[in-house]
């Protein structure tokens, strides 16, 4: 050979012009206007949502402190509501609801129906197939049917809420980890890891686990929206939290009686839960949609 | 073997003629499952509360231990539970739906007209969401990478964002109390309108569903088409000279009705918790306000039969609509997203 | 003199890339259609054939632009042609059947309404007389019970089934020109032999002009008259087939030669280091970084198609001076077999079955490996060949039946076996897609082995051995720190060698190793492997359903047919002498480059 052989392979792939290093998902994202705006909407939110409530005038709770049904006013911005109450006040301390409990629901439906997949994939035969039967099973029941029949038989209370969409998460989710993973564990790789008598956890955390890293944070992120949404619906119809909180779902419903007076009372609660919600699914589907695109540009991790 | 001795294969589950059959078993024994899985978890869930909690929801308060004797009696409250599952579902199938604790009239009476303007309710928002969310999705997908197709993806995604509620509301915020071009309230409409009236009445709850589907069907109709015009097969046939409109629409479209067809099924399940929402928003006396507000009142009766209607409905209506795939698509025919 | 049917002339293909310089894949190629004849396009993946072959019918992908360039069908010019002239034109006076023939037909529709389509389209076919011309035309390619077929989906087909109709369906315009784009890549040996077989008979009588696109460098010369030969988008080289493939001018063209395996001698083959660029190079040699006779001139100034003679040409600065050596073939090291030395491997009447199987995979396979030896086990699809690997390895538990290592059994499952156990048995794959971790880098990927087996080894030792497997594989350190997906293809494989050289094994099971990979990678990694396992000493079992690659890098030889051994023995016996008529079968259905030798014979 004139060359050395190792002089020439050194022009890899990274050196051919055109050629990108792949990025991790975050970078990715916040690449795209989309990502962008979701991030910063959603930050936008959580500012909104936590810290808020210190610029409110009153307390949430506190009735006549104005006329009832007042439109707004230099004293009450937003006007007030049937009970005399201050609906800026109200809508400050309202948002935390909606987005903590779906939050922490998702995030329990991810552990379980996480593991499950997992264990579905990485173990095979009929514990794959058994598992994946019994997300089907739950797979097909409307969620909001489970939860309206659930909350009649045990009654409205966050713990059931959660309960219910943890129920109703754990199978969805748990196919999604199961995909993913198991387009992994067919691999080559994990073949060879096994052949070195590498330990299951070993396997699982370290070879199975970065390669679905990306594609699982995006459902989870896909999947917190659903739940705001779920969870936000369950509070308007009376089933979620209950009076006198001004959780922005119930606030809707409480209002729409006098929509035609203060309609404020309704619109801001629900421009809340209309920009908590957008903000996630911006941020759920640009992630999706750079994964889309195929793993030369983005990594799988994060 | 080399391939001239290769026996030519068939698909799974037989003979060609019979596969079609086979597999609309399959997914109606699975249907079949699903219904009942539903009718499990709704029993067992809503005889959760003890039958003193069901007696004094019924009769009042302030009973005597009698008066709840005698009511429990009444509704064989004492037998064990598996029987009254078995009971319940053999009546249910037989189309007595029992009678409520709350109305004390037969469910049955209360429920049927509901589920009448309900199923209106569904077919009204299908016929007008499916065409629209096909043709946005096809224009879409033709003009794949374009700006305007990433105008209208982006705007599907965030509509899809807002819960049904919102744009109901905001629906109902627009025409009817500024525009008051439609009734603020759907119930009275219905129960004593003129047919204009009751039309209208229909006009907001349709609307918002149709605005809550569009982009969920848009935008699978979106991806199917795309992967249909992009694929081998689809290039090989404009190399065979076969007209590029022929090509895409039997060719190409054959094999996105299939993935398109699923999502609609898949649709008409999330329109049950649509349903049930908007009805709401409106007082739209259908199935799903019924629901909501037998929960509210603690009607257990009444929620169970609702909920079996509302998911019989929607199984055999996805049902259909898989089957309609499957008999477009011979290779989508064995799988179920 | 016969006529040209399809003149391309100077054809660029660029694709178009946002905010940047669109980049050129197709460079100012030709190329003459005749009819009556098969013209041979060859090259390496990447290289530009199939977007060249498309282009040349005026098709391209979304994103391509041709830039200059005409390509004259009689004396129609169809580069330019409104799409709606260019349909009128596709299927009827030009056709094209392309690699992949089980995405090509549609899953949708039945093979007889694709080809009632276009019987009517073309024909004007209709009705019964449609349905006789379908049947007839699919007994033409030699599919079984034809008018059963129509009614059947693609899906029903075999591979070889689905690219015989495919065929059928391209030819049945009864077109002028035809491009054929690997229309055999992928299938069996047989199946490919009997296809090509097939696409003669069908040529030979027919006056159509055929362009046939390969990799393949063998084939070609079975089939094909004239040859071009295509190197980083440009064509390097073009001639009467025998002339370019006997005798060839370009550098390249040699060094392909000398890389392609021959089933017929087994000569060593010699490989071609480094990578072609990837995209068109214009303002000097795209061949230079690589070419054993490049000077300064070479990297300088672009070279241009001269004519060597009246019948070929070339692009080469240097092509006077070019002598094509062709290696001869040495002997192999011939592995000490003593009685007394215990075998490395010894498996015994092995038969192993996949759970809800009807037929056991393998059954009664027995065989010996000493130390230092190479043993292949050859075979198509189906034979059970890797089966047998993953049965050894412990991927698979064995039914019945006995493996011995180093004369003591082990335990059949790897997940039973001793880490000694396990580092002393490696096993590497055959995609290097997928035997890498992506997450992982290089230095981690060697590093675990290492650490995992000898966790005695101190962590500059552990450095130390690393750079030192990674040399061994002839990649350069730097690559330590680089991830898989930043590696080509030929570079994985050699991680994935050095991988398995970290356990410092006894015993190396390759699982086809080369066939993913292009021929001159392919040749590379083959002298890698020969060189790496006889400096250590390593026993080898290798599969493969090459004969040609087996021939050249194995002692031994097990031929396999439905999971059953149908011969064994030493290689150069069987192949010059094979005792089973299957083997022969095989044998015969490998096409090689040099049409004289004796083993070359129309496929039975």
């Amino acid at each position: 050979m004139s060359t050395t052989q190792a002089e020439l392979d050194l022009v890899s792939v990274a050196e051919e012009p055109g050629y990108q290093r792949p990025i991790s998902l975050f970078r990715a994202v916040m690449r795209t206007a989309e990502g962008r705006i979701g991030l910063g909407l959603a930050v936008f939110m959580l500012l909104l949502i936590s810290v808020g409530r210190l610029a409110a005038p009153f307390s949430p709770t506190a009735i006549n402190v104005g006329p009832p049904i007042a439109g707004p006013s230099m004293a009450h911005l937003l006007g007030t509501d049937d009970l005399g109450r201050d609906v800026l006040s109200r809508f400050l301390y309202g948002g935390d609801t909606v987005l903590l409990v779906p939050l922490a629901a998702v995030t329990l439906a991810l552990v379980i129906g996480g593991f499950l997949g997992l264990l579905a994939a990485y173990r095979g035969g009929w514990v794959d197939r058994l598992v994946a039967r019994v997300f089907d099973v739950f797979l097909v029941i409307p969620a909001l049917l489970l939860a309206l029949v659930l909350v009649a038989g045990l009654g409205t209370s966050v713990v059931v809420i959660v309960l219910t969409v943890t129920v109703v998460y754990v199978p969805r989710l748990g196919r999604i980890v199961r995909g993913a993973a198991g387009r992994i564990a067919v691999q080559d790789f994990i073949v060879a890891a096994e052949l070195r008598g590498e330990s299951s956890r070993w396997v699982v955390v370290r070879e199975i686990l970065p390669n679905v890293a990306g594609p699982v944070l995006s459902a989870y992120a896909l999947y917190v929206t659903y739940g705001i949404i779920f969870v936000v619906t369950l509070s308007y119809l009376g089933l979620g939290a209950q009076p006198p909180s001004s959780d922005w779902g119930l606030m809707v419903s409480d209002s729409q009686a006098f929509i035609s007076f203060n309609p404020w009372a309704t619109v801001a609660p629900a421009l809340g839960i209309a920009a908590m919600s957008v903000a996630f699914t911006l941020v759920a589907d640009a992630a999706n949609r750079q994964l889309a695109r195929g793993n030369d540009r983005v990594g799988t991790g994060v | 073997m080399s391939d001239l001795q290769a026996p030519v294969e068939t698909t799974e589950g037989g003979a060609r003629t019979g596969s079609v059959l086979g597999v609309a078993g399959r997914h109606l024994v699975s249907a079949l499952v699903t219904l009942l899985v539903i009718s499990l978890i709704t029993f067992f869930a809503t005889s959760l509360k003890s039958p003193e909690q069901l007696a004094k929801a019924s009769l009042g308060r302030y009973i005597t231990p009698a008066q709840s004797l005698a009511f429990v009696k009444e509704y064989h409250l004492n037998r064990p539970l598996v029987v009254r599952y078995f009971d319940w579902l053999a009546n249910f199938v037989r189309g007595n739906f029992g009678t409520s604790y709350i109305t004390h009239r037969p469910v049955r009476l209360d429920v049927l007209p509901r589920l009448e303007r309900t199923l209106l309710l569904t077919l009204a928002t299908l016929v007008v969401a499916v065409p629209v969310g096909l043709a946005t999705g096809v224009l879409s997908a033709r003009r794949w990478g374009t700006r305007s197709d990433l105008a209208m993806n982006i705007g599907a995604v965030v509509l899809s964002a807002f819960p049904e509620f919102v744009i109901g509301l905001f629906l109902l915020l627009v025409f009817a109390v500024d525009l008051k071009l439609l009734p603020v309230d759907s119930g009275q409409g219905l129960a004593f309108g003129t047919l204009s009236a009751q039309i209208k009445a229909y006009v907001l709850p349709t609307a918002t569903l149709v605005v809550a589907s569009v982009p969920f069907i848009m935008r699978n109709t979106r991806v199917a088409v795309r992967e249909a015009l992009a694929a081998p097969y689809t290039r090989a046939a404009v190399l065979h000279g076969i007209p590029r409109r022929r090509v895409v629409w039997h060719h190409a479209m054959r094999n996105a009705a299939g993935p398109i067809l699923n999502a609609v099924a898949l649709n008409v399940i999330y329109l049950l918790a649509g349903v049930i929402v908007v009805e709401n928003v409106f007082d739209f006396p259908g199935l799903g306000q019924d629901l909501v507000a037998s929960v509210g009142t603690g009607d257990t009766i009444t929620v169970q039969a609702v909920a079996m209607l509302l998911g019989a409905t929607f199984i055999l209506v996805s049902l259909a609509t898989d089957a309609l795939a499957g008999a477009l698509n011979p290779l989508v025919r064995g799988s179920r997203q | 003199m016969s006529d040209v049917q399809l003149s391309v002339d100077g054809l660029t293909v660029a694709y178009d890339r946002p905010s940047q310089q669109p980049n050129t894949v197709v460079w100012r190629a030709s190329i003459n259609l005749r009819a009556g004849q098969i013209h041979g396009l060859a090259g390496e993946s990447g290289c530009g054939k199939s977007t060249f072959a498309l282009a040349a019918i005026g098709y391209r992908d979304r994103g391509a632009i041709i830039t200059e360039g005409s390509s004259r069908l009689d004396d129609l010019e169809l580069l330019g042609m409104p799409a709606r002239d260019l349909s009128r034109i596709w299927g009827r006076r030009v056709a094209y059947v392309g690699q992949s023939a089980s995405t090509s037909l549609n899953p949708a529709l039945n093979v007889g309404l694709q080809l009632g389509e276009l019987l009517s389209l073309y024909l004007g076919l209709r009705g019964e007389k449609s349905r006789r011309r379908q049947a007839e035309l699919l007994d033409e390619v030699g599919i079984p019970d034809p008018s059963a077929a129509l009614h059947r989906y693609p899906h029903q087909f075999s591979g070889g089934q689905q690219q015989r109709i495919a065929i059928a369906m391209a030819l049945c315009g009864d077109p002028g020109v035809i491009i054929l784009d690997e229309p055999t890549t992928g299938l069996d040996v047989t199946t490919q032999a009997r296809i090509t077989a097939m696409l003669k008979d069908k040529l030979a009588g027919s006056s159509a002009a055929t362009l046939y696109v390969s990799h393949d460098l063998a084939f070609l010369s079975t089939v094909t008259s004239r040859l071009a030969v295509m190197y980083a988008g440009e064509i390097v080289e073009e001639g009467p087939t025998q002339t370019v493939l006997q005798g060839p001018r370009h550098p390249y063209t040699g060094a392909l030669l000398a890389a392609v395996p021959s089933a017929v001698d087994g000569r060593q083959v010699v490989g071609l280091p480094g990578r072609p660029p990837l995209s068109v190079v214009k303002d000097a040699c795209s061949f230079a970084p690589r070419c054993p006779l490049s000077v300064e001139r070479c990297r300088s100034s672009h070279p241009v198609l001269e004519n060597a003679n009246e019948h070929s040409q070339v692009r080469c600065f240097r092509w006077p001076e070019f002598r094509h050596r062709s290696v001869a073939a040495t002997p192999r090291q011939e592995a000490v077999r003593t009685e007394l030395a215990s075998p490395v491997l010894a498996v015994r009447d092995l038969v192993c079955v996949y759970s809800q199987a009807r037929r056991p995979a393998i059954s009664g396979v027995s065989f010996d490996l000493a130390e230092a030896e190479t043993i292949a086990i050859v075979g198509e699809s189906g034979s059970g060949k890797s089966t047998l690997l993953r049965c050894i390895a412990g991927v698979l538990s064995p039914a019945d039946g006995s493996v011995l290592f180093k004369g003591e059994s082990m335990p059949p499952r790897a997940g039973d076996r001793p880490r000694t156990l396990l580092s002393a048995i490696q096993l590497v794959f055959q995609n290097p897609e997928s035997s890498l971790n992506p997450r992982h880098s290089v230095a981690d990927i060697i590093r675990r082995p290492i650490r995992l087996f000898r966790p005695d080894v101190s962590r500059s030792q552990e450095d130390l051995e690393i750079r030192e497997l990674i040399e061994a594989v002839r990649l350069p350190a730097a690559m330590l720190h680089r991830y898989p997906n930043e590696l080509s293809g030929g570079q994985k494989q050699r991680v994935a060698l050095a991988r398995a050289f970290a356990g410092k094994p006894d015993l190396l099971l390759c699982d086809e190793v080369t066939s993913a990979l292009d021929v001159s990678v392919q040749a590379s990694v083959l002298e890698l492997l020969t060189e790496s396992t006889q400096q250590t000493k390593t026993a080898v079992v290798f599969v493969s359903h090459d004969l040609a690659v087996v021939r050249t890098i194995a002692h031994r030889t097990l031929v396999m047919r439905d999971g059953s051994v149908v011969e064994e023995g030493n290689t150069d016996q069987l192949f010059a002498a094979p005792t089973a008529a299957y083997t022969r079968e095989l044998l015969s259905a490998i096409p090689t480059v040099k049409p004289d030798a004796e083993a070359h014979a129309t496929p039975a």
